[in-house]
């Protein structure tokens, strides 16, 4: 006869400011292991983030409270979901971790290494779980990961990733009168969030390696294991003004040289919507001592075309993906099981050591050691 | 109408460069004495042919040292004649069409060159391999690379990553490897510009055929004499003024220059910039 798990309980989860694109959230809620019970946030962050906060709570019928340490204890939260300004991630996770709440983050991880360490260190202490968000879940990341562990290639030697979003960013490059002002950061960020463009959402100007750098490292990472040692980067502004005006790049070329003289490569970019018919090209190259492994991302996808379609809509759509239900089990089992995730806190902060060495290499020109 | 004579001892490349010219327009084959340009491989029958004042499309099918080069491309200045090397990959169907593209403003300016050129072992010299890709790459951008870096995975002979920087924040990753098992190669191009985005992959245009277990990917043909029909057209624009040269020999010797900068970097672990000279590159 069937007996109903009773160690199976829901998770209380609060979210701390849902001031982006609200997909985290959204996927963590995906898992019938968790559950959205309030939103919360500071009181004093401003008012175009209560308003996004409210927002999201009404959508989910649970309330909004402007205190967060009211929040985790007055709702009894076990899970933080934290999806904030970039430069705000660390300060939230690590409040959430030091009351003792595991804890499920956006991208990226904080634009500071420092703070980095700073949340590794208090998770650590706390022994509550941590996981960034992530693609590695992807039908054919998985596919890949399992080919490379099944040794059908051999032993890898070189990957190779390419991750461009074709998406835009405001006016071109080029586009700006002399008369005219810089573009400020936030304002377009604020702006973007009307067609799901703002990750970079936050006062601090972050370019593309910053912002979206964690997916292909994470690639990198589930599929070979390695630690990157030093990187080799070209960076520039070549699409958006924004970007421009701003100093941060939205093209990059990273060279990672990684342990047992294992040669990684990355190309990342906002390449602009008119420069593919979907997201854009996101690929996955991995030669290994007996083959070789060529992976589009996307895939499996089905096309769809019909009579009136908008321009940017997806011809080819994504199918039987789950990456959110899987990235959320591999949390409930390591929150059950008191193991790490896949994406714990040390990988993370080791993946953002990685961007910031690429981004110090893409200014000097020159081969930059990855902090330790 | 350009007269071609055909300087060429293999019977098979013979036959094809001779299909070629009859597949082409603006050229006609004609004996060496009645020639005003003539296709070899030999670096003595193309000097022979500069002091007869005869243009040359030559291959090169063998790693010439840069000094023959150089001498080579003096003595076509000295005779004003001109000297075009032939590229298989440069004047390659998928190549072509988005040199095309590009040179026509549709994909705007340049940004990422990013190249995949994996082959079967034994297949192939590495540093003939690497220059071809690397002077695609120079070509697209139109301009020699300011930084160059290396590196491999320790095994220089069969597998070799560069990365380059271009003025203005052009970059290029190229990587060969000839470590695939016997069979295929595989080809993958792609440019990324400020306009749109070019991808020419193998891996987009593979057939299924099923025999039984996984099905295997299949690729169609290349017909070797697609390629030679659009050099000739090259050629023959360059021969009339209509089409400035674009594989000449200062474009091969820029492309084994970094070649050889790639080599040191790798040597050194260190990336290398090009010096105010515009000539040289120096470790950084």
């Amino acid at each position: 006869m069937y007996a109903p798990d009773t160690t199976d309980q829901p998770l209380r989860c609060g979210v701390f400011s849902v001031v982006k694109h609200a997909y985290v959230p959204r996927g963590v809620a995906s898992h019938p292991r968790f559950d959205l019970v309030v939103v919360a946030d500071d009181a004093q962050v401003p008012e175009w983030a209560h308003e996004r906060n409210r927002s999201f709570a009404r959508e989910y019928d649970i309330p909004y409270v402007r205190d967060i340490e009211k929040a985790i204890s007055d709702y009894e939260l076990q899970v933080a979901v934290v999806s904030s300004e970039a430069e705000r991630h660390i300060d939230l996770s690590c409040r959430a971790a030091e009351m003792g709440l595991h804890v499920v983050q956006d991208k990226p991880m904080s634009t500071s290494l420092e703070e980095c360490d700073r949340l590794v260190e208090v998770v650590h202490r706390k022994d509550v779980r941590f996981m960034m968000w992530n693609r590695n879940f992807l039908p054919s990341v998985i596919e890949a990961r399992r080919s490379i562990q099944e040794g059908v290639i051999g032993k890898p030697y070189a990957i190779h990733v390419d991750f461009y979003f074709a998406k835009d960013s405001g006016p071109p490059k080029g586009s700006r009168s002399e008369s005219d002002p810089p573009i400020n950061w936030l304002e377009r960020q604020i702006e973007a969030h009307a067609d799901g463009s703002d990750g970079g959402v936050g006062s601090k100007p972050m370019g593309e390696l910053e912002i979206e750098g964690i997916y292909p490292l994470a690639y990198i990472h589930t599929l070979l294991e390695k630690k990157v040692r030093r990187v080799f980067a070209c960076t520039t502004s070549h699409f958006h003004q924004v970007n421009e005006d701003n100093n941060v790049e939205d093209l990059a070329t990273v060279t990672l040289e990684m342990d047992d003289a294992l040669v990684g490569t990355l190309c990342i970019g906002r390449i602009g919507a008119a420069s593919h018919p979907d997201i854009g090209e996101i690929k996955i190259h991995v030669l290994g001592t007996e083959g070789a492994l060529v992976v589009s991302e996307a895939r499996p996808e089905v096309s769809i075309f019909y009579r009136n379609q908008p321009p940017f809509e997806f011809r080819n759509r994504r199918i039987a993906v789950d990456n959110d239900y899987w990235i959320m089990e591999d949390m409930v089992k390591a929150i059950d099981e008191k193991r790490s995730t896949l994406l714990d806190a040390q990988v993370s902060r080791d993946i953002c050591a990685t961007v910031q060495a690429s981004v110090h290499s893409g200014q000097c020109g020159r081969v930059v050691s990855v902090p330790k | 109408m350009h007269k071609l004579a055909l300087v060429i001892d293999d019977p098979v490349i013979l036959s094809q460069w001779d299909d070629a010219v009859k597949r082409s327009t603006g050229v006609v084959r004609s004996t060496e004495e009645e020639a005003d340009a003539v296709i070899t491989y030999a670096v003595s029958a193309v000097q022979k042919s500069i002091q007869r004042g005869l243009h040359v499309l030559v291959c090169f099918d063998e790693a010439i040292a840069s000094s023959v080069l150089h001498e080579l491309s003096i003595s076509c200045q000295k005779a004003s004649v001109q000297l075009m090397v032939a590229s298989h990959l440069r004047f390659s169907p998928a190549i072509q069409q988005i040199c095309n593209s590009l040179e026509i403003g549709q994909l705007g300016e340049p940004g990422v060159v990013r190249i995949h050129r994996w082959l079967p072992s034994g297949k192939g010299d590495m540093q003939a391999r690497l220059t071809d890709e690397i002077g695609l790459a120079i070509g697209m951008f139109g301009v020699r690379p300011n930084t160059v870096y290396g590196c491999s995975n320790g095994d220089e002979e069969n597998y070799v990553h560069a990365h380059l920087g271009f003025p203005d924040g052009g970059m290029a990753l190229i990587d060969v490897s000839l470590t695939l098992p016997p069979g295929d190669d595989y080809y993958s191009f792609s440019l990324i510009g400020s306009d749109g985005s070019a991808y020419a992959d193998d891996h987009h245009n593979v057939h299924l055929m099923y025999a039984g277990g996984m099905p295997c990917a299949h690729r169609n043909p290349t017909d070797p004499v697609l390629n030679r029909i659009a050099m000739l057209e090259a050629f023959s624009r360059l021969l009339t003024g209509t089409d400035k040269v674009t594989c000449d020999i200062p474009a091969l010797l820029s492309a084994k220059k970094v070649m050889s900068t790639v080599v040191q970097s790798i040597q050194s672990n260190q990336s290398w910039m090009l010096s105010q000279d515009g000539e040289t590159y120096v470790c950084s």
